[in-house]
């Protein structure tokens, strides 16, 4: 990243609909050639955000800029970004190369030039061979890079892309992720994308920006958001957790009997420890240490398996992940077993 | 089955009122006054009939395009108008509908005629001194029946328009296109499916007008319907007029499968 300046910069956006707030206060900066995951669930102001930046609605509150340049009031046409659509927004009434050729018709680039780069386009998301079909006579997927094909063309310094996968069935999803990857760094474009799931958000972005209830709420690495959950919400949403209540005295936690030496001590405001259910060990027999819990159920998932449990404590229920092969007959339902786990994997609310 | 059922008092009096006359209109047109093809041989070779026949398609085709344009405007401001401007666009289109053709011609006279509001007005503050011939001619049919027409050319419009994905438009704006550029070269062939059906629809009504022509034309601007009813109520000739109104339905008929195979074929 040789520019210091973010390719975008959003100061305290917000949005209203007459009284309804769908967003308030967000501020985030997207660096030249990140690639950025807005994820949330529906209703959380991920997609209205987006369509802020794109410019197809109003920005009610803060600042845009662009660049460095204060576009908060600029028309979409004159943004110069890339956009891909849920549901492709193919013209239907060109063929695919006129529909790559036509934002560099837009751009009055010589018809040489536009030949090229048609061709090029149309080799880069494997679509040799199909130049001349109109998108009813391609499948979801062919359409799919199309629209990539269409949105990168004009090389726009940003690709805004709004859930572009969520109507392909789950292997095209992954070829496509990884084509939308590979053409990510191929391209050097940022990308700005929205979804709900967040296996593609984790899997594809730099970094994951999550948004609930029109605000965001994290933005970090993936590895961030995951093992360092900035708030409850946040672990909640992404993966599954454990969350048990606990008393906190400095680095010492107890949740019940069970003693936690925490890595530091947590804020005076915390009442609760989560732990991922990969992070929970199941203890030996004859361990006295830990929490009693029951098996409830025994999930068969592979290389791995999910017991579900119920806390001796105050029958909260638990998640433990553990290698199918370590599992021993003991572990069936109805047996009393101890689970623990590490100061370190503990999250702290 | 069920469904025949329901229908059979429809197909009944549509038999009854549509199919038997007309099979008898066909019948006569090669029997009157005696049997064989001469009534054509007459309609086809008579100078009167081809010139009618040419100024009812120059008609026909002048209304049809100025129609579907007009149309096209407002089916848009319809769709994309202040609320206000939707349900003034909605009751213009709707009010025709509930006044008879008749009256709404008669309207036109009122207006047009050399003693009419708009002649009277324009020599009342001296832009002219002579009355403008505004009825009597071509001017005054098509401008009668573009009138009439223009409703029945909304509805497909409108339909066509309705399906045009938003997303598609956005989709063009984002990537920096004019909206001049979006009208003419996304919106308008999106849309080509209405227009190819308001103008079908149009066209094919405007060719059996009778009373718009009759009445604003003044017997100057005579079209297919009118040559029809002169041909049976003033020289009565059954089988000649019979003749006409069998090679009209006919090249509709012969018109309208051309244009669907033609689509047909574009759909492929």
């Amino acid at each position: 990243m040789a520019s210091s300046t973010a390719a975008i910069e959003a100061l305290q956006i917000g949005k209203d609909y007459g009284t309804f707030t769908a967003l308030s206060d967000v501020s985030m900066k997207i660096m030249p050639g990140e690639f950025v995951t807005l994820l949330g669930p529906s209703g959380s102001g991920k997609t209205t955000f987006l369509m802020m930046l794109a410019g197809f609605e109003d920005i009610t509150r803060g600042k845009l800029l662009i660049e460095g340049a204060d576009c908060t009031k600029t028309d979409a046409e004159d943004r110069g970004f890339g956009m891909m659509f849920q549901g492709y927004a193919l013209f239907p009434h060109m063929t695919v190369a006129e529909n790559i050729a036509f934002p560099l018709k837009v751009q009055k680039r010589p018809k040489s030039e536009i030949k090229t780069r048609v061709a090029d386009m149309i080799d880069l998301v494997g679509l040799t061979g199909h130049a001349h079909k109109r998108p009813t006579g391609l499948s979801g997927g062919q359409q799919q890079r199309v629209a990539l094909a269409r949105a990168l063309a004009y090389e726009p310094p940003v690709l805004l892309l709004d859930e572009p996968f969520s109507a392909l069935d789950k292997n095209l999803r992954g070829q496509m992720q990884d084509e939308l990857r590979r053409i990510h760094a191929k391209m050097g474009t940022t990308f700005v994308f929205v979804t709900h799931d967040q296996d593609e958000a984790l899997a594809l972005s730099s970094r994951v920006a999550i948004f609930a209830k029109g605000r965001l709420q994290q933005m970090a690495s993936p590895t961030d958001v995951y093992e360092r959950p900035s708030n409850r919400f946040v672990a909640e949403f992404l993966g599954d957790i454990n969350i048990l209540p606990a008393s906190f005295d400095g680095v010492n936690s107890r949740v019940g009997d069970f003693a936690i030496t925490l890595p530091q001590a947590p804020s005076s405001q915390a009442t609760h420890i989560g732990v991922r259910p990969e992070n929970l060990v199941l203890y030996p027999a004859a361990e006295t240490d830990g929490l009693e819990c029951t098996i409830s159920d025994r999930v068969y998932m592979g290389a791995q398996s999910r017991l579900q449990l119920t806390s001796a404590l105050d029958d909260t229920p638990l998640m433990i992940d553990v290698k199918t092969s370590e599992l021993t007959s003991h572990a069936e339902p109805g047996q009393k077993i101890r689970v623990g786990w590490a100061g370190k994997d503990s999250l702290i609310f | 089955m069920s469904r025949l059922f329901t229908l059979a008092p429809l197909m009944l009096f549509l038999g009854l009122a549509y199919l038997i006359p007309l099979a008898g209109i066909m019948l006569q047109s090669v029997t009157t006054p005696e049997f064989g093809m001469q009534n054509y041989s007459q309609a086809l070779g008579d100078p009167l009939v081809w010139s009618v026949i040419r100024r009812t398609l120059r008609i026909c085709l002048s209304v049809t395009a100025i129609a579907v344009v007009l149309a096209y405007a407002l089916t848009l401001l319809w769709l994309n108008g202040s609320r206000g401007m939707r349900v003034f666009v909605e009751l213009a289109i709707m009010i025709p509908f509930w006044l008879s053709v008749l009256s709404r011609t008669f309207g036109w006279l009122s207006l047009l005629s050399n003693r009419g509001l708009i002649n009277t007005w324009l020599q009342s503050i001296g832009v002219i001194s002579e009355p403008l011939t505004l009825i009597r001619n071509e001017f005054g049919v098509i401008l009668g029946m573009v009138h009439f027409l223009i409703p029945f050319a909304v509805f497909p419009l409108a339909s066509a328009m309705r399906d045009v994905d938003t997303r598609v438009v956005l989709a063009a704006r984002g990537m920096g296109a004019s909206r001049l550029r979006i009208f003419w070269q996304i919106f308008v062939p999106m849309t080509k499916s209405g227009i190819i059906g308001a103008a079908l629809l149009v066209f094919v009504f405007s060719l059996g007008f009778y009373i718009v022509p009759t009445l604003l034309g003044g017997g100057r601007s005579v079209m297919v319907a009118e040559l029809i009813y002169l041909r049976i109520f003033q020289i009565p000739n059954w089988g000649l007029a019979a003749a006409l109104s069998a090679l009209i339905m006919l090249s509709i008929g012969a018109f309208l499968v051309a244009l669907i195979k033609r689509t047909e074929g574009t759909m492929k």
